[in-house]
């Protein structure tokens, strides 16, 4: 029996591999390879995503400070991470101060920089190295000794750096490290960045769908023809069944090689695209699809496609002369092809409030069923409206007709349109809401924060500030936190009188003095508390005697407790001070020279002006991906008709023989696609905006914001690809109304 | 081309007229005229001396008396053997031959009036040109080319026949509906 | 004298006919495409159903065939009842008893004429070598063995139906079903596609039932049956 399924099988591939002429046959086939092809290749990229978000995930956890090991046959250092930015770009890395020769291991890299070293990721030596990165080399001037390999980055364009620093050990958030490895912290993605790459995986995939089903049903006529030459000559209809099976997994075996072609060049693809998002890029090695996921997937695409060539041969299998002579045109019910759409509603519903890891699939099952629902909507929609068109002139009467005769063709055409149409609607909706999420670019601001281990640096600093161009008046104010024995906390203002005036609003005052400052009942040291600055051990000895406090009047309402000139610090023993400047971000080149000047020994946290790549990328793969796929269905829709004019051209040239000019012929083709086209985009974008509307508020919790002009060029996008495939498909239609063709063949 | 037509279908047809009741010999004399006399009519002699045969072979037999008058106002009727000629003279195929047509035609319009069915003669007379076909097909099929081309001509000719008896058929069904 | 003949039951238990069928119905939507038909087919015969079209003619062959089901009553082959056998007995019924000539649209036309008419035999389940030269002694046999690398669309119409008769006669069927088989063709063509399939189905012993409105062609077979408002009529023979 096994020689027996393979022998119909066999049939079936050649018969796909002759069926029409060769160039038809090769078309098909190629079509149906395509399609399945690019299904394979999207799945493929879909399934490789849990594998690709932990190993990058894996990797940043690998190189965390783990510390609570104790470190045994290893010196520990002192390490602090720091994230700082280049003209927009994150820039994270750590500073370490060995202290001692034996250095622990770091992922990626050979040797622990010393002071004066640096060890730097490829792409940071790279920017360092361009012309781009001038305003950076200030911040990197030590001697670079090695690049970090993949297994300490997260992305191949990331940059990271180890720099040696003998400041290291006085920064306030220092620790001590013996190793590095800790806990994997997972990065997810937001809800609604999940819920685009969700859609629009959805969108994608389901008008590859529709096309394969669409191109299996290529040359239908001719192929259904054979197969009832097939029947009658005594093939049993599990035989015909196998050889349409047969002939449609040609097709699918050669789109798994395709697929796992175009996979590949994905893989290459993306590190070059992925730049800047998800902080550094991706590894081509990291995408590696989630094999016990993908194996039944690409398993399931031949077989798909091959019970789509079964199913449509239910007819053919139960007569074998074909449906020679039909009853009354079976009217087509509504009443199954709800269920997609009632099932989808109700699983996104179902999505409603938590997010735990189910509450994933039941979105993805709801997204789909919704799409799904398009496609299978659409032919009894386009029956009813041909069924309601009246004729009117000619070639609104020919093409009216026709589609009253055949409304399943048309309808499978524009399926894929409308499932693009709706699934892009929805995306558009999200990313407008996405996008309005955003934080506005207000007027980005630069904190700069310097740790300084006396007032003189902390001076220097605000000089060096107000020196650069157009910053004169900019306010620096130097803080600093003491605490007492006892552990209560109060924080200081340090600066000359001119600045305390300025600042505080202090009417009087004297160097040396301090005065009291905060609201009433703030905890306040008393004269001669002795106080240690913030972040220093409380092992070592106290660092200052609290001076005299003078109340004062003020007028300004700043909160530290303690006003304090300079010269009243000067008994003390070592100060931890932290000067800030609040900086417009509007000059990048500003804040880049301003990072230069705090160094290491400070941060500069700029809030607003970091872009995180991930949203960009999301985006820019989701409208790539949409046109291509509005591509593929226009394909499909052309190839359709062109195998429609095919297959009519005995009575189109029947037609022309009889005098209907050619412009009445090529206005019927043009009513023909767009009155499908009209009722598709009519459920489409309904579709489109109810999906959206459904996920929004139902998954994202957010309310929805309606993006008209959007809306309508993608509409107008649809209408223009009609026409187009019309003038495209216009040749054709000469060619094939010539008279030659009224010859008998 | 008028075709020879033996004075046995003569006979015949006046029989069959005469079935559908008796009549005079100028009535039968005007019927035959009218149907069956094409181009040229009958005379007077002949419908008198078939008349005359008829009677003495006992298939027609004088009805009524009229007193005076000539053959011509004598009343005839049919008897039952006439009936029954008549009835084996229109079941009987005619031999095929080519320019049988008259002859056809006038039985299918005497069965007509007489409410036979026009289909049962058609067939009948369809099965006898297969037979004659068949041997035609026959002696084509053993035979060399001339054999061929003769038979080709005859079977040509018996297929014009027989589809003018069909589509005679389909006429007849419409004018059934006519006359009837 | 002739006497009608109408096939009934009593009929077809008594004679040994190969293929019967008897009272016959079939309604195709609002029109009644048989009402009543009946015949038998004797082995080796040639029948010709004749009749004017639209009378239900190609609706018995179909019958006869088990290719379609009536709605009611009974079709015999060989005494078995066709109504009773699965698809799967019926298509190998079609593969090996039966064999088909019909007016155009029967031979695959991806398939060369060869494949074409090993096809039944590959269908069987036999090896491809053996049955591309039993295909082959068939073209052979009809003198077509030039156009065996060709495809029916290559092909003349004369030629094509040729083929298909090889195809119809290489499995050594029974019975060969032959709808209009010259419809598509002029006289010349006609008659030696004619003269082929008779000659090679008496040759085997294979009975014809013919289907065609056409008397010269009806001049092939040994008795006609006349259909008519989908009924059937023999006449006895009146030698």
């Amino acid at each position: 029996m096994i020689r027996r399924w393979t022998d119909d099988l066999a049939l079936g591939m050649r018969l796909a591999l002759r069926g029409g002429g060769a160039r038809t046959a090769l078309v098909r086939l190629a079509l149906t390879a395509v399609g399945v092809g690019l299904g394979v290749m999207v799945l493929l990229t879909a399934t490789s995503l849990p594998h690709l978000l932990s190993a990058r995930d894996d990797r940043g956890a690998s190189r965390a400070f783990d510390e609570t090991a104790a470190g045994d046959g290893v010196d520990p250092v002192y390490a602090v991470k720091r994230d700082d930015e280049y003209r927009g770009r994150g820039l994270t890395g750590y500073l370490v101060q060995p202290t001692g020769p034996r250095l622990p291991e770091a992922p990626g890299v050979a040797r622990l920089p010393s002071p004066g070293e640096v060890v730097l990721s490829p792409a940071l030596a790279g920017l360092l190295s361009s012309p781009e990165g001038e305003l950076l080399r200030p911040r990197f001037s030590q001697r670079v000794i090695g690049t970090i390999g993949d297994a300490g980055l997260t992305g191949p364009n990331e940059l990271f750096f180890y720099v040696g620093s003998d400041t290291t050990a006085r920064q306030p958030d220092v620790v001590l490290v013996s190793r590095f490895g800790g806990e994997a912290h997972r990065r997810g993605l937001t809800p609604i960045e999940l819920l685009l790459v969700l859609v629009g995986a959805t969108t994608c995939l389901v008008p590859v769908f529709v096309f394969l089903v669409a191109s299996t049903r290529l040359a239908a006529a001719s192929r259904d023809r054979r197969l009832a030459a097939l029947r009658l000559v005594g093939a049993d209809s599990g035989q015909v069944r196998r050889i349409a099976a047969g002939e449609a997994l040609l097709g699918s075996l050669t789109g798994l090689l395709i697929g796992a072609g175009l996979f590949l060049v994905v893989r290459m693809v993306v590190p070059a695209i992925t730049v800047s998002a998800f902080g550094g890029g991706l590894f081509a090695a990291d995408i590696v699809p989630d094999w016990p996921l993908a194996i039944p997937v690409l398993l399931a695409l031949p077989v798909l496609a091959c019970a789509a060539a079964v199913f449509a041969l239910r007819l053919v299998v139960i007569e074998p002369l074909g449906v020679v002579r039909r009853g009354a045109a079976v009217r087509r019910k509504l009443g199954w092809r709800l269920l997609p759409a009632v099932v989808g509603g109700a699983l996104l519903f179902a999505g409603y409030g938590s997010d735990d890891p189910l509450n994933n699939a039941a979105v993805i099952a709801g997204v789909v069923h919704i799409l799904v629902a398009v496609p299978v909507l659409l032919p009894w929609l386009v029956e009813r409206a041909a069924g309601v068109l009246r004729g009117g002139s000619p070639s609104w009467l020919l093409a009216v007709r026709r589609l009253q005769l055949d409304s399943a063709t048309a309808a499978r055409l524009v399926s894929g349109i409308a499932v693009v149409l709706a699934g892009s609607i929805a995306l558009q909706g999200v990313y407008a809401r996405a996008e309005s999420d955003q934080p506005a670019p207000r007027e980005a601001e630069v904190i700069v924060s310097y740790v300084t281990a006396s007032t003189a640096d902390a001076q220097a600093l605000a000089d060096t500030v107000r020196a650069l161009p157009g910053q004169g008046e900019r306010q620096v104010l130097v803080r600093g936190r003491v605490e007492n024995e006892a552990g209560e906390r109060a924080s200081l203002l340090v600066g000359s009188c001119a600045e305390l005036r300025a600042d505080a609003g202090l009417v009087d005052c004297r160097d040396g003095e301090v005065y009291r400052g905060g609201r009433p009942g703030d905890y306040v040291p008393q004269a001669g508390e002795r106080v240690w600055f913030e972040g220093v051990r409380r092992a070592d000895p106290p660092q200052w005697t609290v001076p005299e406090v003078r109340t004062a009047r003020t007028t300004g309402e700043d909160m530290a407790e303690l006003l304090v000139t300079r010269g009243a610090l000067a008994t003390a023993s070592s100060v931890t001070l932290t000067a800030t400047a609040m900086i417009p971000a509007a000059d990048a080149e500003l804040v880049e020279r301003v990072r230069n000047l705090v160094g290491w020994n400070g941060t500069v946290v700029s809030l607003g002006t970091g872009r995180d790549g991930t949203y960009n990328l999301i985006t820019r793969v989701l409208s790539v991906g949409s046109v291509l796929v509005l591509l593929l269905a226009a394909g499909s829709l052309l190839i359709a008709a062109w195998e429609q004019l095919r297959e009519r051209r005995r009575s189109l040239a029947v037609l022309t023989a009889n005098g209907v000019g050619r412009g009445v012929l090529a206005r019927s083709l043009l009513w023909q696609l767009a009155i499908p086209v009209a009722v598709a985009v009519m459920v489409a974008v309904p579709a489109g905006l109810g999906l959206d509307w459904l996920l929004l508020s139902g998954v994202a919790h957010r309310p929805m914001a309606v993006d008209v002009p959007a809306i309508g060029l993608l509409t107008a996008t649809a209408a223009v690809a009609v026409l187009l495939v019309t003038a495209v498909t216009l040749p054709a239609l000469w060619r094939t109304t010539r008279l030659e063709h009224l010859r008998a063949e | 081309m008028l075709c020879i037509v033996p004075s046995m279908s003569i006979g015949h047809t006046l029989l069959g007229l005469l079935e559908t009741g008796p009549r005079h010999g100028y009535d039968l004399k005007r019927a035959y005229d009218d149907r069956f006399a094409h181009d040229r009519r009958i005379h007077y002699g002949q419908i008198y001396s078939t008349l005359a045969r008829l009677l003495k072979q006992g298939l027609v037999e004088a009805d009524g008396v009229e007193v005076d008058g000539g053959p011509e106002r004598k009343r005839y009727a049919i008897t039952d053997a006439g009936v029954a000629d008549v009835a084996e003279w229109l079941s009987t195929p005619e031999k095929p031959e080519a320019y049988l047509q008259n002859t056809l035609y006038t039985k299918v319009v005497l069965a007509l009036l007489s409410g036979r069915a026009a289909t049962d003669v058609l067939d009948v007379q369809r099965s006898a040109h297969l037979d004659a076909m068949r041997e035609l097909t026959r002696r084509k099929t053993g035979g060399d080319l001339v054999d061929q081309l003769v038979c080709d001509h005859a079977l040509f000719h018996l297929e014009a026949d027989l589809r003018w008896l069909e589509l005679t058929a389909a006429r007849l069904g419409q004018l059934a509906k006519e006359i009837g | 004298m002739t006497a009608d003949a109408n096939f009934s039951a009593e009929a077809a238990s008594g004679t040994d006919f190969l293929l019967s069928a008897t009272d016959l119905h079939k309604t195709y939507g609002p029109t009644d495409a048989l009402a009543g038909a009946g015949l038998g087919v004797r082995a080796g015969e040639v029948v010709a159903l004749m009749g004017p079209s639209g009378a239900g003619k190609s609706t018995l062959l179909h019958c006869l065939a088990g290719i379609v089901r009536p709605d009611t009553g009974t079709v015999r082959y060989r005494g078995a009842d066709l109504a009773g056998l699965s698809d799967r007995a019926r298509s190998a019924l079609r593969r090996t008893d039966f064999g088909f000539v019909f007016q155009f649209g029967q031979l695959v036309p991806e398939l060369t004429c060869l494949e074409n008419v090993a096809l039944p035999l590959r269908l069987g389940g036999e090896r491809g070598r053996a049955a591309a030269k039993r295909a082959r002694e068939m073209l052979a046999e009809l003198d077509l063995a030039e156009v065996a690398g060709k495809r029916p669309g290559e092909v003349s119409g004369g030629q094509g139906q040729r083929v298909a008769v090889a195809r119809a006669l290489v499995t050594g069927p029974r019975v060969v079903f032959a709808d209009e088989p010259t419809g598509a063709l002029d006289s010349l063509n006609g008659e030696q596609v004619m003269q082929m399939l008779t000659t090679a189905a008496r040759e085997r012993d294979t009975a014809v039932v013919l289907v065609t409105h056409e008397a010269r062609v009806a001049a092939y077979s040994d008795r006609e049956v006349i259909v008519r408002d989908g009924r059937t009529r023999e006449l006895e023979a009146t030698r």
